[in-house]
């Protein structure tokens, strides 16, 4: 029974708690119900809240997805612009990472270097297709501009894929981190081949002569002064030689500029052809050449060398049927025994030609620098300030010396001759007159000698004598002046005939311009004035001068008169020059007559006129008008007797 | 502590030593709950402590031993339970290294009042994983059982010890497999 009972208790007690339990669980089960009814509803809200959110938030984003995508847009617009660029430029574009050493170049690459683009990929790589030369200035010029930001910019020559260099000009600009570390490198290679190239064509031609195609004046100047610079390391000789070509100027006026720029080839081919490979020649300008020749220094060899010239130069030539020979004065200075400099020596060898180029009557010449040849040339310098000087101050007069007619026995003329009474003792009026021809002041003083010549024709006039006056005129007068018109007017303003007036040229003129020279004695002769070869038997003495052109005097120099008596020899020549005139209707003067031997012969031989001292020295105005006033009575009295 | 521990523990007490042995440890201990439990209600831990004592003095067997045999009697009814969490787990050491890291974090989202004891698993070998337990309830050879249940689960041969090393402030112990 009490086993019976304590079951039924355990029962009770069990159902008691499954009781207590379900209630438990229901009371559980409503509470979680209400819970989760309160869950429901506070989920409804957020559910709304959401919506509402996720509505706004749909939005934003759908503005945010238009803006991006129209930001896309753009930015694939202005990627494409860019990549037109690029591929428009004429650069190739090129990008190093350094973090992981890559290297990347635009597609141009292909066209500029002939490279796929896959070919450069790290910076060794690149580096590898510059030149070797200018390789480590642009492996340096990097590194500095990584380290300071100095400007990467430099042209080299890089190796395009068919073996040949190019000349590309690469800048870069490096990009950085936060913390300044480099971490990459972006830049540009701009083909400038063709511009270097036409650089040096235009460098080329800028030391060229065009006409000559020889070197010109500049590069003239940048050859010696590297040469001296050369001289600094290692000693050397060498000669400048300054040629000109004589008288350059008629062969143009004469023949026309075509003929002259042939000529100037001429001599430009045969400077060439007689120098070595070592030799430099250039042409300064003008009809001015310069050459430099390295390993003739000796005197001996350089006198060689300017005889060959020489011999070589006065050969004539033939330019489209004229034939004529090209002259030219030599100058040579010589390093570094006359000068360091490239002015000094220019200097000297200037000296030198202009003291050949006053021999240049008789064909080429030269000459070496010397210290005597500069001392001369200042002292033609110093002389012609001088002349300058007496001209402005009228310091020059004439002389007249009295010419003998030995058939008349009778003075008829003199000769005017230039006088500078207050001039330096040491010097000659010839000293003067050279000068005088070098710088041109021969133009003026010849002018003032015929207006003077026409005033003492007046003179004399006036004092009832009726001489004729010679006067000398030089061939640069012939050259530059028109002598036809200033004689004119000085017999104008003088009012004198001009056939009183005689000409007195030397053979040289001819040389000069022969047919100005005609032309111009020509006009003399037609105004009655006579003309007197002068020095005639010392130059080329050329018969053919004296068929063709209205002479009517020829004067024996006085050379050949000193001569008279002394030998056969000189009597001979005068013989046979009074002969030869005679028989071509020109009279013939004999000047320099100093003793009554001299005289006796020249009037045996039947010379016409004798000047000189025998008879009377140059004398002033007034002492000629004197003279020949006495002159006059003695013969005179001489007649009646 | 979830309901579904006393309620399983009395049912593991009532299939081994009847409703009567279940009954007598109600009776003898002083339950604030009056031993009125539902899987989904929740309960002081001390109660299923009191309870297990009082089951020792009736049955004789150690109290670490009850909590252990309880545990691996345990494992199997809470895997129907929640089998998907174990689901992609292949083995013992895989289940319990994702414990803490996986399974606490899914069981807090279930039950976020729920207080979990801490696991920390440490694989030295293949063969050897060291699992510290620290809890501030002393239920580490409830985890044992738990072990030994899921080793039996997967059919495994893993020798399984505990050591103690309870300080005063929380429950700690060091749970050693070794693979065999």
């Amino acid at each position: 029974m009490n086993k019976l009972d304590n079951d039924l208790n355990i029962l009770k007690r069990r159902v008691e708690r499954e009781k207590q339990a379900r209630q438990s669980a229901e009371r559980l089960l409503e509470l979680k119900s209400l819970e989760l009814y309160n869950s429901n509803k506070s989920l409804q809200k957020s559910n709304l809240n959401l919506d509402a959110i996720v509505s706004e938030r749909t939005q934003d984003l759908k503005k945010i997805t238009f803006k991006a995508t129209q930001t896309a847009i753009d930015l694939q617009a202005s990627l494409d612009r860019i990549k037109l660029v690029i591929n428009a430029a004429n650069a190739i574009i090129l990008d190093w990472i350094i973090l992981d050493d890559t290297f990347t170049c635009s597609s141009k690459i292909e066209i500029e270097l002939g490279y796929p683009l896959e070919f450069i990929t790290n910076y060794q790589k690149f580096l590898n297709i510059i030149h070797s030369d200018e390789r480590r200035a642009v492996k340096s010029l990097v590194t500095e501009h990584l380290e300071t930001g100095e400007s990467f910019n430099i042209d080299c020559r890089l190796l395009h894929k068919n073996g040949k260099y190019l000349w590309f000009h690469i800048i870069g600009q490096v990009v950085r981190d936060d913390n300044a570390i480099p971490t990459r490198l972006v830049g540009s290679l701009t083909n400038i081949n063709s511009r270097i190239e036409n650089a040096k064509t235009i460098k080329k031609m800028a030391e060229i002569d065009t006409l000559t195609g020889i070197s010109n004046r500049r590069y003239f100047n940048e050859y010696i002064e590297k040469l001296l610079l050369k001289h600094n390391k290692t000693p050397l000789l060498f000669s400048i030689f300054i040629i000109d070509l004589n008288d350059f100027k008629l062969i143009n006026d004469r023949y026309g500029h075509e003929i002259g720029d042939k000529t100037l080839n001429y001599i430009s081919n045969l400077l060439r052809t007689q120098i070595s490979n070592e030799d430099f020649l250039a042409r300064l300008g003008g009809d001015e050449f310069a050459l430099i020749i390295q390993n003739q220094n000796s005197l001996n060899d350089l006198n060689l060398f300017c005889e060959q010239l020489k011999t070589n130069a006065d050969k004539y030539l033939e330019i489209e049927g004229f034939s004529f020979s090209a002259n030219l004065s030599i100058g040579i200075a010589q390093f570094p025994q006359d000068g360091v400099s490239v002015e000094r020596l220019l200097r000297c060898a200037d000296i030198a030609m202009y003291s050949a180029k006053r021999l240049k009557v008789s064909g080429s010449h030269f000459e070496i620098y010397s210290a005597e040849l500069e001392r001369d040339s200042n002292r033609r310098s110093h002389l012609r300030l001088e002349i300058e000087a007496a001209l402005k101050e009228s310091e020059f007069c004439l002389a007249f010396q009295p010419c003998f007619d030995l058939k008349n026995q009778s003075f008829e003329s003199c000769e005017a001759l230039l006088r500078w009474p207050s001039m330096n003792p040491e010097l000659c009026i010839q000293d003067v007159i050279s000068v005088a021809e070098d710088s041109g002041l021969i133009l003026q003083i010849g002018e003032w000698v015929i207006e003077e010549a026409c005033k003492f024709i007046a003179e004399l006039s006036h004092s009832g004598i009726e001489n004729k006056v010679t006067v000398n005129l030089s061939a640069i007068q012939f050259q530059y002046q028109d002598i036809v018109s200033i004689i004119k007017n000085a017999a104008n303003k003088n009012k004198i005939d001009p056939s009183l007036l005689h000409i007195e040229v030397t053979e040289n003129l001819f040389l000069d311009n022969m047919e100005k020279a005609t032309y111009t004695l020509e006009a003399l002769h037609e105004l009655g004035m006579e003309i007197y070869i002068d020095d005639f038997g010392t130059g080329y003495s050329s018969l053919k001068y004296l068929q063709i052109l209205p002479v009517d005097w020829v004067k024996i120099d006085k050379t050949f008169i000193d001569g008279l008596g002394k030998g056969e020899n000189s009597l001979q020549i005068v013989k046979a020059i009074v002969a030869m005139s005679h028989s071509m209707n020109l009279k013939v003067v004999a000047e320099g007559v100093e003793n009554i031997d001299q005289f006796e012969l020249l009037s045996q031989i039947d010379c016409d006129v004798i000047q000189g001292y025998y008879k009377s020295k140059p004398l002033s105005k007034q002492e000629y008008i004197n003279f020949i006033i006495e002159s006059q009575t003695e013969f005179e009295l001489l007649v009646s007797v | 502590m979830k309901g579904i521990i006393f309620t399983e523990f009395l049912q593991l007490v009532e299939d081994n030593f009847g409703y009567d042995v279940v009954d007598e440890i109600l009776q003898k201990t002083e339950l604030p709950s009056n031993g009125v439990y539902t899987s989904v209600g929740t309960y002081n831990h001390i109660e299923i402590l009191s309870l297990a004592s009082n089951l020792e003095k009736i049955s004789g067997i150690p109290l670490n031993d009850l909590l252990v045999i309880y545990g691996k009697y345990l494992f199997p009814r809470l895997l129907k339970l929640a089998g998907e969490l174990a689901i992609e787990y292949h083995s013992t050491f895989e289940l319990l290294e994702s414990l803490d890291s996986i399974i606490h974090v899914e069981v807090l989202k279930l039950y976020p009042e729920a207080e979990l004891p801490k696991f920390l698993v440490t694989r030295h070998t293949k063969t050897e994983l060291d699992l510290i337990y620290s809890s501030c309830r002393p239920f580490a050879y409830l985890a044992k059982g738990l072990i030994e249940g899921c080793i039996t689960h997967y059919q495994e041969d893993i020798e399984i010890s505990l050591t103690n090393r309870d300080t005063h402030m929380e429950f700690n112990s060091v749970i050693e497999l070794t693979k065999r």
